[in-house]
């Protein structure tokens, strides 16, 4: 169905492939850029991935300023506005992230405190409440699942009230996106599989949501295509080159295609298992994917039903509540796939939520801005029930 | 055409006017619905103390604003006057859409015709609590039109109903000077 009304936008500009990286100095040339402040964390230094980096931009103008590499998995207010005092003090004059999730938004939300001259990130959260324009963010993620590296939206943790905190903005698009498989073979298969489940709900929740339109739609579809066909593989043997290229398209996919449409339940949920009992949050989407599928089976079967022949599923049933319980059921099977071949939990007990904390979850989620996408309408109660269903 | 028109047209003016009346009704109804229904009130029990929300038309209004006192909302008139949070449309035929019961709120963030300033959780309360006050201002047909799931009335939600349709006007009348 065609929506009466859509907007759709992804004004970044996206290299992929063996060896992008190394086109990075001739970009940043382009774009008339010099020094970079780049914004990493821990792992990424460990595995070694700066090398690659370095041996990129050996011999160019392109100059690293500065080198911010003590991003948290949960990254806050306060990390932002140390990265930005970093960059104003070694003058960059632009921000390079080079990590997963956190990092990348970690870079967005130091660009707002550069850009706005804040110290006061929070001032700025919610939809369009950036006013000034944003230094140039460029991208190379180490992960294949937040599709952060496409999308206008950064979360921050507001260390204050400890709570996560949504900022969109056109303006914190990053500029350029560098999808190289060299930075993501190192990540293990656990990370593996949960930041690709991650890409995974991005998807089905873009495709089944209120704000889905066709370019969103065609974009999911083939996001979930490519998961199917390459998450396990990567997941079995990180060295695959082939299928950390895909997934990391995949993911880049899925991001535009979220970032145009929205999500729902399973991360209106997933954020509050994150904020209330730490819970990853490619770990939460996945065990409560199917359970949030479910729940919109009623009013979204057509949708739900559409996605089936993109799952690899062999035989397809004929009608539309068959194939819409075959892709529910097909997510629960990639779901066991991954957690023999990593670990992944498959319950909420098992990722660490204790039982007393079901319900401080559900509270959290039904005032989380997801909700307003999903199909079905979710109350404290309906929360807490799909939440005692992917407990145990 | 050698210059361009900057005097509204009388059409803008009847619809500026009709946003201004309506911002004036939901006002008003929130204090009454507030007053009334137990649903409403354990909804804005949990909101931050002493909030103050607007709601307006972007770029220039009207606007309309309330606060939150205790288990209530009071209407403090129209205009912009410090609100933590603001939910505004982005242009006036956004706002008409909502305001005619052409859409409701799932339908005006699908289709992005307004935004939040301020915390987002307290908006989407907010954007509850309207929902909670819509359900005691517009027929089923309507409701069944933009809720997600058609609203539910207990016999005395029923009877707020018929209050809040009997007190209404009165109400905007006494409100009309803030």
């Amino acid at each position: 169905m065609i929506p009466q009304y859509y907007q759709f936008d992804c004004p970044v500009k996206i290299l992929s492939g063996h060896k992008a990286l190394v086109n990075l100095p001739y970009e940043a040339n382009l774009m008339g850029l010099e020094k970079a402040m780049v914004v990493t964390d821990p792992g990424v230094v460990a595995a070694g991935l700066l090398k690659h980096l370095n041996a990129a931009i050996e011999g160019t103008k392109f100059k690293l300023g500065a080198i911010y590499d003590k991003t948290p998995p949960d990254s806050s207010n306060h990390v932002a506005n140390e990265v930005a005092e970093i960059y104003r003090k070694n003058k960059c004059d632009c921000l390079l992230a080079i990590g997963g999730g956190s990092c990348i938004d970690t870079a967005k939300a130091a660009n707002i405190v550069i850009s706005e001259e804040t110290d006061d990130l929070m001032k700025f959260q919610g939809a369009d409440n950036l006013t000034k324009p944003t230094k140039p963010l460029i991208v190379i993620p180490t992960t294949a699942g937040t599709g952060s590296e496409v999308t206008l939206a950064a979360i921050i943790r507001n260390v204050d009230i400890d709570r996560k905190m949504p900022f969109m903005s056109d303006k914190l698009y990053p500029r350029l996106a560098i999808l190289d498989p060299i930075m993501t073979m190192t990540m293990p298969p656990k990370v593996t599989a949960a930041t690709g489940m991650d890409a995974l709900t991005h998807a089905i929740e873009a495709y089944y949501g209120l704000q889905q339109n066709p370019i969103s739609d065609a974009l999911a579809l083939s996001a979930i295509d490519l998961i199917f066909k390459y998450l396990p593989a990567c997941t079995e043997k990180g060295s695959d080159k082939e299928a950390r290229l895909g997934m990391a398209n995949a993911a880049l996919i899925a991001g535009i295609a979220f970032s145009n449409s929205m999500v729902g339940i399973v991360h209106a949920l997933a954020h509050s298992c994150g904020g209330v009992a730490h819970v990853p949050h490619g770990v939460a989407n996945a065990i409560l994917l199917p359970y949030g599928m479910e729940y919109n089976l009623k009013k979204s079967s057509e949708r739900i039903a559409a996605l089936a022949p993109y799952m690899a599923i062999k035989d397809l049933p004929d009608n539309v509540n068959g194939r819409a319980t075959a892709a529910i059921q097909a997510v629960r099977d990639l779901n066991k796939k991954l957690s023999k071949l990593s670990g992944l939990p498959l319950t909420l007990a098992d990722a660490g939520v204790a039982e007393n904390q079901l319900m401080e979850i559900a509270k959290a989620s039904v005032n989380d801005g997801s909700c307003l996408y999903n199909p079905e309408d979710i109350t404290v109660k309906s929360a807490l029930a799909v939440l005692k269903k992917a407990y145990k | 055409m050698d210059q361009w028109d900057e005097k509204p047209s009388a059409a803008y003016k009847v619809k500026e006017f009709y946003c201004k009346t309506t911002l004036q009704a939901l006002g008003t109804a929130f204090e009454l619905v507030s007053k009334w229904d137990p649903e409403l009130q354990d909804e804005i029990a949990d909101w931050e103390e002493d909030l103050v929300f607007s709601m307006g038309i972007l770029p220039n209004g009207p606007y309309m604003t309330a606060k939150r006192e205790g288990r209530r909302v009071k209407y403090l008139g129209l205009g912009e006057k410090n609100p933590s949070v603001s939910i505004l449309f982005k242009n006036m035929d956004s706002a008409l859409m909502s305001f005619t019961g052409q859409i409701g709120t799932p339908g005006l963030a699908a289709q992005r015709r307004f935004l939040v300033k301020g915390s987002v959780s307290e908006s989407i309360k907010v954007a509850r609590g309207l929902e909670l006050v819509q359900k005691f201002l517009f027929p089923s047909i309507i409701l069944n039109k933009i809720f997600k799931n058609p609203p539910r009335f207990s016999p005395a939600q029923l009877l707020t109903k018929a209050k809040v349709y009997a007190a209404i006007g009165p109400a905007i009348a006494m409100n009309y000077s803030k």
